[in-house]
């Protein structure tokens, strides 16, 4: 069972890495995502978690969610701790300890610990080529302080910093495009993912963690107290997002871009932006600007992706070309 | 109706009980709405567990059952179910036990 994709949900594994019982809000997506990963994963992992939400909520002192080794570092060094457990996991088998064979290093981050504050310990870590896998939950603001705009924000969105008013339409930057970072580093595996597509999700951190290298994903988590919507419309939003094009769900394999999702034609923004409390001031003519911009890096994507297919049919042609590992 | 989970610590301090198990935070005391199965409806395929965000939908052989120590109540399952099977009561209702 453990070889094959499943695509049941009653046939995937009963035991949770990630126990019930934490402090997430009310409909929290992000423990979704959490929990569906680690699903993905069996009890041979090492976690190393940034401060942030998931941190906060799952790790109150005489409790813990975390049914795996856990290790809570700062916002600024999870991918230098992980890369640490690493190397020193690596030295430690060489020197003949007895350790568990094939342990897997996991740091998990928010977007603020990925884009904003850890994003020089995470590119050195990418580029010095540890074999460790960096999931990154984005809800598109610093949730857990209350609601502070973070560089993984979408333009227009309303937080506590970016506030809307007469002269103000929220935030007034676009979201970084982490993913893209990451594929520069030229790592094995970067993908997104978000919990609304779970089998998707579980088969990109399951891909990602097997990658013998660096690997990143991204998770798009939503969040429904910082992004003001119902509690029960966590997963449509998410699905919404990737529907309209807002985040499109791809893996890059060595260069070679895939889209997991093929969409015949993207639905117009608006589907996704109003039923979002942070969206419910933006007028029409900020709406078509950012349809236009959704629709030019869709474009862009999808051009990224024609070229893959072509360079891999190109290979299977000629058959002597392999694609370097590691 | 709030289902209590007692605890208590054998040791001078509660940092040295932390090994144990039985340590549960009472989150369903949180909820403001339950979610109902309604077993006719119900054909096992096991989504609601899938995306319930803490894991508290319980496999009970033929459907699942939320565990109301945990359930928030966030009506996550109740949208999910393609058969309607779920739906949110308010916990008013269940007052007189």
């Amino acid at each position: 069972m453990e070889r094959y994709a499943v695509y049941v949900p009653r046939l995937i594994k009963k035991r949770e890495n990630f126990a019930p019982g934490h402090r997430a809000c009310i409909g929290c997506g992000e423990a979704l995502a959490v929990r569906l990963a680690f699903k993905a994963l069996d009890n041979n992992v090492i976690v190393a978690n940034a401060t942030g939400c998931m941190e906060i909520v799952a790790s109150q002192l005489p409790y813990t969610s975390w049914q795996v080794p856990w290790i809570h570092t700062l916002f600024e060094n999870t991918a230098a701790v992980a890369s640490g457990i690493e190397a020193a996991y690596k030295a430690m088998r060489r020197k003949g300890v007895k350790l568990p064979e094939n342990t897997k290093v996991v740091a998990i981050a928010g977007d603020g610990g990925t884009s904003d504050i850890g994003l020089q310990a995470l590119s050195g870590a990418l580029e010095r080529g540890h074999d460790f896998t960096y999931i990154c939950f984005d809800n598109e603001a610093y949730m857990n302080t209350g609601i502070q705009r973070s560089s993984a924000t979408p333009f227009g969105a309303v937080t506590t910093t970016s506030p809307a008013g007469k002269k103000s339409i929220g935030q007034v930057t676009w979201k970084k495009n982490m993913a893209e970072i990451a594929v520069a580093h030229n790592i094995p595996y970067v993908a997104t993912a978000t919990h609304g597509y779970p089998f998707d999700l579980m088969e990109k951190v399951r891909k990602a963690v097997n990658t013998p290298g660096p690997a990143y994903i991204h998770v798009l988590s939503v969040c429904p107290t910082g992004w003001r919507s119902a509690t029960d419309t966590i997963n449509q939003l998410s699905r919404l997002a990737v529907q309209t094009g807002m985040f499109p769900l791809y893996e890059v394999e060595n260069g070679i871009y895939k889209l997991s999702l093929d969409l015949p034609k993207l639905r117009p923004v608006t589907d996704y932006l109003k039923v979002q409390g942070r969206f419910r001031h933006l007028s029409d003519g900020v709406i078509a600007q950012i349809q236009e911009r959704v629709e030019l890096e869709y474009q862009k994507l999808l051009e990224k992706v024609k070229y893959g297919s072509q360079r891999v049919q190109r290979k299977d042609k000629t058959g002597a070309e392999k694609v370097p590992t590691g | 109706m709030v289902i209590k989970r007692k605890w208590i610590f054998d040791g001078e301090a509660p940092w040295s009980d932390a090994s144990r198990v039985l340590l549960k935070l009472d989150t369903g005391s949180w909820r403001t709405e339950r979610p109902v199965l309604d077993r006719e409806k119900c054909n096992y395929c096991g989504l609601c567990a899938l995306y319930c965000p803490p894991q508290c939908m319980r496999d009970k052989g033929d459907h699942y059952e939320p565990d109301l120590g945990f359930c928030k109540g966030c009506g996550v399952c109740a949208k999910e179910c393609p058969r309607a099977a779920l739906k949110m009561v308010p916990e008013g209702e269940f007052l007189n036990g």
